[in-house]
């Protein structure tokens, strides 16, 4: 017979038949704390859920409304200004009036400063982090070839 | 709606088989532990389909092989790499770098083999031990291992055959003279 062969059947029978292992007593319980956390957050009300829960009109009305005050935010500030500084004073002119100049400051900001230094200051991070991978991936291999 | 104590039941029932698949293929207790965690979760999800069929073992172990290659896959490169060094930069074997069994491995001469089988197979590379397993424990082809690793079909062989001698050579000393050991291999041999 084959030793290699005789060696591979005797394995193969041997690991096959090998015991189970018992499996740490903290298992059951971080598993049950994690269902048991589920359940309970199942029962919540949908808007204490997460938003990936939400039901779909739910999610799509937040979604409608986030980019309509963003675009208010970025774009109808100024136009808002304007209106606001003719309108009455009054309580909400008041809020809409802050709201308005915070969004004017916020365009002025990302004009100004971010937009201009964004893709410069990506292109930046990025070559710090290829510059790192390629030095931690060097230092590795000289390491271990060091050590062997 | 789940009835936790039902699934606690559950999850007592099939830990040790979800454990023991996982540590054999990371040999890692702490992350063999929290792959078994993962799998219950995964388990609890679908657990309304997973009750009502008959495969429920089948189901929890393919689950657990694959978040285990999952896990092994971010180690791949490491561990492809250390695997490339030993054998072919250095040739040097695994086998050789393993300690000869200590005095603790020693003292189990009477104790079952399998036991220090299982702790021979837990000391192996993961480049030799994943194969080693997906081969002689989970039953794959040397075709579907290489497509699950992500490796070629002869590396998956040289890795399986080293696994297989680093076993023997582990075991061997330790089971010398040990009649349940030569018994094995002559009714292997017959």
């Amino acid at each position: 017979m084959n030793p290699e062969h005789d060696l591979n059947e005797l394995f193969d029978r041997e690991l096959r038949e090998l015991p189970l292992m018992k499996a740490p007593r903290s298992l059951a319980p971080r598993v049950m704390a994690v269902v048991r956390a589920k359940a309970a957050a199942a029962e919540a009300p949908w808007w204490l859920q997460p938003w990936s829960q939400w039901p779909m009109y739910a999610r799509a009305a937040l979604f409608v409304a986030a980019l309509l005050i963003a675009s208010l935010f970025f774009s109808g500030s100024v136009v808002l200004e304007d209106q606001v500084r003719n309108a009455p004073q009054t309580w909400f002119s008041n809020l809409l009036g802050s709201f308005a100049a915070y969004g004017s400051t916020a365009t002025l900001l990302w004009q100004k400063i971010v937009q201009p230094l964004f893709l410069t200051r990506l292109g930046v991070c990025i070559a710090m982090y290829l510059v790192c991978i390629g030095l931690v991936t060097a230092m590795y291999r000289v390491g271990r070839e060091r050590i062997q | 709606m789940i009835d936790p104590n039902e699934f606690e039941v559950f999850v007592k029932n099939y830990q040790d088989m979800v454990f023991t698949t996982a540590i054999r293929l990371v040999s890692n207790p702490a992350d063999a532990e929290d792959i078994s965690q993962q799998v219950f979760l995964k388990a609890y999800d679908h657990f309304d389909q997973i009750s009502m069929s008959g495969s429920t073992g089948g189901w929890l172990k393919t689950v657990t092989r694959n978040l285990c290659l999952n896990h092994l896959s971010r180690y791949r490169a490491r561990w492809r790499f250390f695997s490339e060094l030993d054998s072919e930069e250095h040739g040097t074997e695994f086998v050789d770098s393993l300690p000869a069994p200590d005095t603790m491995d020693q003292s189990l001469v009477e104790a079952d083999y399998r036991e220090l089988l299982n702790r021979a197979l837990l000391k192996l590379p993961t480049a030799q031990r994943a194969p080693l397993v997906l081969f002689h424990v989970d039953n794959l082809a040397y075709e579907e291992i290489a497509a699950q690793l992500g490796v070629s079909l002869s590396k998956v062989k040289t890795d399986i055959h080293r696994g297989r001698a680093a076993l023997k050579k582990y075991l061997t000393p330790s089971l010398r003279g040990d009649e349940r050991w030569e018994e094995k291999h002559n009714e292997s041999r017959a």
